[in-house]
């Protein structure tokens, strides 16, 4: 099973630098073609629920479908392609991207988030047992500017200053560092009535110092 | 009805001079605002009791009549009656001294409120795009208590709109000249719903602590006096 579009080992060579600069780094058409819309057909057909969390002063307000990989309906099948993405084809492109030996967190199952007016996400760092990286594996098919909100923030240690900004993207891929380089990141309350779906998720691992075999 | 040993309204309330002020600016504006409202100690208790209720979200989504708010529904005669509960002794004053403490002051004869009585905690996130509450027969009166611990500027959204029409613009459905009731603590405003039956709450972008109470009459009509 192949989840991921091909890439030359120049291209890869320069997500290689572009992570070393900036400990972030986005694939853009990162997905074999049709997985993207697949997914996104599938997680739109099913319903969503309401999901609010205040944990200490970190609240969050969006929609999330979560879907169990064991019981996964037949008409969803792209489910088993995104298993495959997660658990196997991602790690290894990120640890190839990183340098670092990364593995998926063993979850039952995964969780589509989807934004509209009034959804977003409050300043956290991700941190967490052996987390080393996100992942944002975006099905979003609407775009806006970022003032409207609904991108992903990246701050500096004042919480305020935005430093980067990510805008939502469509069969695209973002890695970003959350360990060793801790960055506060959020996604602003959407103030415009688009949606924005994706899947999120970290990969864990030993933490490599430079010169180290991963 | 004596209106004058009213015990929740915050003293101020019970003058002549600022009923009188209230019953002009509705004829005038369709709206009067009274504040201080309630006696602070009973204002303090609402809002602690407020803090603790069980608020449940409720959304639609949809491009221009959704919402997103946290409500709670009370009725104050059950359960059978809740005798000692700040917001059930707010309730059943509005049916009692309260109503007519609000006959006094608009001329209006009035029917009890409907019921239940809602609460809304006001939170990021939420809005209500523009409505109308029961348009073939809108009631007479909308009340909105509000408890807000700080006030907000307008640009953060959450403040109350009501106005006499709705207009379609690029942006989508809006209300026409809409008067701004501002969160505040410890306010009670007096619309008239046939001057202004559109209501709106602009998509709140900042955390806030506040709560509002509304309350909804109508007048009463022949069938109830034959009753």
């Amino acid at each position: 099973m192949r989840t991921l579009a091909p890439r030359s080992a120049e291209q890869l060579a320069a997500l290689r630098r572009t992570w070393a600069e900036s400990r972030r780094v986005r694939l853009s058409d990162a997905l074999v073609p049709d997985l993207a819309r697949d997914l996104a057909l599938s997680a739109t057909a099913r319903p969503f629920h309401y999901f609010e969390r205040h944990v200490n002063e970190v609240r969050a307000l969006f929609w999330r479908q979560t879907v169990a990989w064991d019981t996964a309906p037949s008409e969803f099948a792209p489910i088993a392609a995104l298993r495959h993405l997660i658990e196997v084809d991602l790690p290894a492109l990120a640890s190839a991207i990183t340098g670092q030996a990364l593995r998926a967190v063993q979850d039952q199952g995964v969780a589509f988030d989807l934004y509209t007016r009034g959804s977003y996400l409050d300043t956290h760092t991700d941190q967490g047992a052996e987390r080393l990286i996100a992942y944002v594996i975006g099905l979003t098919e609407d775009a806006w500017p970022a003032e409207d909100g609904g991108h992903l923030e990246f701050l500096a240690p004042d919480e305020s200053t935005v430093l980067d900004r990510i805008p939502p993207g469509f069969g695209t891929i973002d890695l970003f560092c959350i360990y060793p380089l801790v960055r506060p990141h959020r996604v602003p309350i959407l103030t415009r009535q688009v949606t924005r779906l994706s899947v999120n998720g970290w990969l864990t691992g030993e933490l490599v110092a430079p010169g180290e075999r991963p | 009805m004596n209106v004058d040993d009213l015990a929740l309204l915050a003293p101020s309330a019970h003058s002549l001079a600022v009923r009188g002020r209230l019953g002009d600016a509705i004829r005038r504006d369709g709206h009067a605002r009274l504040e201080p409202a309630l006696t602070e100690a009973f204002a303090v208790q609402c809002l602690r009791a407020l803090r603790g209720a069980d608020f449940i979200a409720a959304q639609r989504v949809d491009p221009d009549e959704g919402f997103q708010i946290w409500r709670f529904d009370w009725d104050p005669a059950h359960p059978s009656p809740c005798l000692d509960h700040p917001l059930c002794a707010l309730g059943r004053a509005f049916q009692s001294d309260l109503l007519g403490w609000l006959e006094a002051v608009t001329g209006l004869a009035l029917a009890s409120p409907d019921l239940p009585f809602e609460a809304q905690r006001l939170g990021k996130g939420g809005f209500l795009d523009p409505h109308a509450h029961d348009r073939a027969e809108p009631p007479r009166l909308g009340l909105l208590l509000h408890l807000a611990t700080a006030p907000w500027p307008p640009t953060w959204g959450g403040h109350d709109e009501v106005a006499s029409a709705i207009e379609t613009t690029d942006e989508g459905t809006t209300l026409h000249r809409p008067t701004v009731l501002a969160p505040a603590w410890n306010a009670l405003d007096i619309v008239d719903l046939h001057r202004f039956p559109w209501h709106r709450v602009p998509l709140l972008t900042r955390h806030v602590d506040a709560f509002r109470m509304t309350f909804r009459f109508r007048e009463v009509t022949s069938s109830d006096l034959r009753r």
